[in-house]
C-alpha cells in the first residue's frame, strides 16, 4: 500500500493487489496514509500453497479486473 | 500528559483531564492506547522524570528520533518517554529504550517488515554492559520470563511506541497470523560474567565498558533443548542442532536465529574449550541435508518450492549439494542467561529464510544494534 500511495502522489496512477484477507488492512493502511481512495483489486485467499498452475490461472482470471482498475478514474 | 519538560521547554502533549468517578486505567483501554493489559497512566510528573532522564543528545521533547512503521510517524523524545511510562518502565531504563527504539528504526531492523508481515516477527532484545546491572536487569533464573520490571517493560516501551505512535493494531494493519508472548515484550541481559565467551557486544566490535541494546529478528520461541545428560560439547551440540532442525519446518531453512544457552550447557562447552566458531561449525554439519531432501516432499511436508529444480535447472549434483539449517553460520547467535539447575537451550527462530538453492548469497549477520547514553 505505501508503494501504491508513493506512485500515485507522484502522479502516476497505480492499483493495490492483494488477497482477501487483506481488504481491512489495506483499508486502515490507506486512510493512514490519507489516500482512501487508492485503487485496489483482490483476489481469493490463499495464495502461499497454489500451484504454478493455479497462479497462472489467477493472473489470467484477473488481469482485465486488474487494467480496468488501473485506468479507470479513483472515486 | 506533559505540557513543558522539567526546564520549561514544550512538550505538546495534551493534558486530559480525568474525572474523579472515572477509572484512568478503564479510560486508556478505551481509547485504544494498551496492548491488552493496563498501563501505566502518563502524568505530568511521570513523563517530565522520564525526560529527565534522556541522554544528553536527545534533550528537547520535540526531537523526533524515529519514523515508526507502519504509518511512518514521526517518534519525538516525548512520545517516547511517554510510551515508556505506560509501558511501567523506571526512568533509569529510558536511556536502554531509546537505545531500542535507534536499534529497531536505524535501518538495519527489518521493522516495516516485521509489524506488516503476517509472520508474527518481533525484536528479541538484549542487553549488554554494565547498563544492564545499572538498572537492575535479569540475566539469571526465568531471565526470559516474567518478573523483573526492566526486563519486563523494554520491549513492551517499543511495542507501545509501535502501536501508539506507529499504528500497529492488530486486526487494523498489524496481521500476525497467531502472535505470540515475544509480540508483547522479549528483553533479557546476558551473563556475562559466567559466560564462557566474550560479551555477546564485544563479539559484535563494542567494548566491554559499553552497554548496548542488540535486536534479533524472531517469530518465536523458545524451543527449549533440554539435554541434561550430554557431557561432550560435540553430544551436546548434536541434540541443540536436532531441536533447530524442526524448527518453522524441518525441511525448511530459516534466517537469523538465537540460541540462549545455560550455565550448564556452557560449562560443557567450557569443559571442551569449544568457542561460537566450534557451536556454528558443528550446527552447520548437523543440519546439513542433500539439497534434494530439503525440497517440499509429499510425505514430509514443505521446504524450498519443488518447483526449484525445473526452475533453477538443478543437476542431480546440485540436488546432492548439502544445505545447513542456515544459509549462514553467521545467522546461529549465541548468549547465556538463566539459572544454574538445568542444561537448557532455548533457541529463538527467525523467519523462513528459503530462498533460490543456487545462489546462496549469504551475508554475514550482524545484530542491530545500538549503544546506551546515559
Amino acid at each position: 500500500m505505501h508503494d501504491t500511495v508513493f506512485f500515485e502522489l507522484q502522479g502516476k496512477p497505480s492499483v493495490f493487489v492483494a488477497t482477501s484477507e487483506f481488504i481491512k488492512a489495506a483499508s486502515h493502511q490507506a486512510e493512514r496514509l490519507g489516500l482512501e481512495e487508492v485503487r485496489r483489486v483482490f483476489i481469493p485467499h490463499p495464495m502461499q500453497d497454489r500451484t504454478n498452475a493455479e497462479m497462472h490461472e489467477h493472473a489470467e482470471r484477473f488481469i482485465d479486473e486488474i487494467l480496468d482498475t488501473l485506468m479507470a478514474p479513483v472515486d | 500528559m506533559a505540557s513543558t519538560d522539567p526546564d520549561g521547554r514544550s512538550a505538546l502533549a495534551r493534558v486530559i483531564e480525568i474525572a474523579d468517578h472515572d477509572d484512568v486505567y478503564e479510560f486508556m483501554f478505551d481509547q485504544g492506547i494498551t496492548d491488552g493489559l493496563p498501563v501505566s497512566p502518563p502524568t505530568r510528573d511521570r513523563v517530565d522524570r522520564m525526560l529527565a532522564a534522556a541522554p544528553s543528545d536527545f534533550q528537547h521533547p520535540q526531537q523526533v528520533i524515529a519514523s515508526l512503521p507502519p504509518n511512518l510517524a514521526p517518534l519525538t523524545v516525548e512520545k517516547a518517554a511517554i510510551n515508556a511510562v505506560m509501558a511501567g518502565a523506571k526512568p533509569e531504563y529510558f536511556p536502554a529504550i531509546l537505545a531500542a527504539v535507534e536499534a529497531a528504526a536505524g535501518g538495519q531492523f527489518p521493522l516495516h517488515g516485521s509489524i506488516a508481515t503476517t509472520a508474527g516477527l518481533a525484536p528479541m532484545m538484549l542487553v549488554n554492559g554494565p547498563e544492564r546491572e545499572r538498572i537492575g536487569m535479569n540475566w539469571g533464573l526465568n531471565a526470559l520470563g516474567q518478573g523483573n520490571r526492566a526486563n519486563s517493560t523494554l520491549g513492551r516501551a517499543l511495542r507501545l511506541m509501535l502501536r501508539n505512535v506507529g499504528g500497529a493494531v492488530p486486526g487494523e494493519i498489524e496481521q500476525a497470523i497467531q502472535g505470540g508472548g515475544h509480540k508483547w515484550t522479549l528483553s533479557y541481559a546476558e551473563d556475562e560474567d559466567y559466560s564462557p565467551w566474550e560479551p555477546y557486544h564485544v563479539e559484535h566490535g563494542y567494548e566491554r565498558a559499553d552497554s548496548v541494546v542488540s535486536l534479533i529478528p524472531i517469530t518465536g520461541g523458545p524451543r527449549v533443548c533440554i539435554d541434561q545428560t550430554s557431557r561432550t560439547a560435540r553430544a551436546l551440540t548434536g541434540s541443540i542442532a536436532m531441536a533447530f532442525q524442526q524448527v518453522l519446518k524441518p525441511r525448511g531453512q530459516v534466517t537469523p536465529t538465537m540460541f540462549v544457552v545455560s550455565p550448564e550447557h556452557a560449562d560443557v562447552y567450557r569443559a571442551d574449550g569449544w568457542s561460537k566458531a566450534n557451536i556454528r561449525e558443528a550446527i552447520m554439519e548437523f543440519t546439513a541435508l542433500p539439497l534434494r531432501e530439503r525440497l517440499a516432499s509429499p510425505t514430509l511436508g514443505g521446504g524450498i518450492n519443488e518447483y526449484a529444480p525445473e526452475k533453477y535447472g538443478l543437476s542431480e549434483a546440485q540436488l546432492d549439494m548439502p544445505l545447513s539449517k542456515v544459509a549462514d553460520p553467521s545467522f546461529i547467535q549465541i548468549s547465556v542467561a538463566g539459572s544454574h539447575a538445568g542444561k537448557w537451550t532455548s533457541i529463538y527462530q527467525g523467519i523462513f529464510g528459503d530462498g533460490d538453492p543456487t545462489q546462496q548469497q549469504p551475508s554475514t549477520f550482524v545484530p542491530p544494534s545500538a549503544r546506551i547514553r546515559t
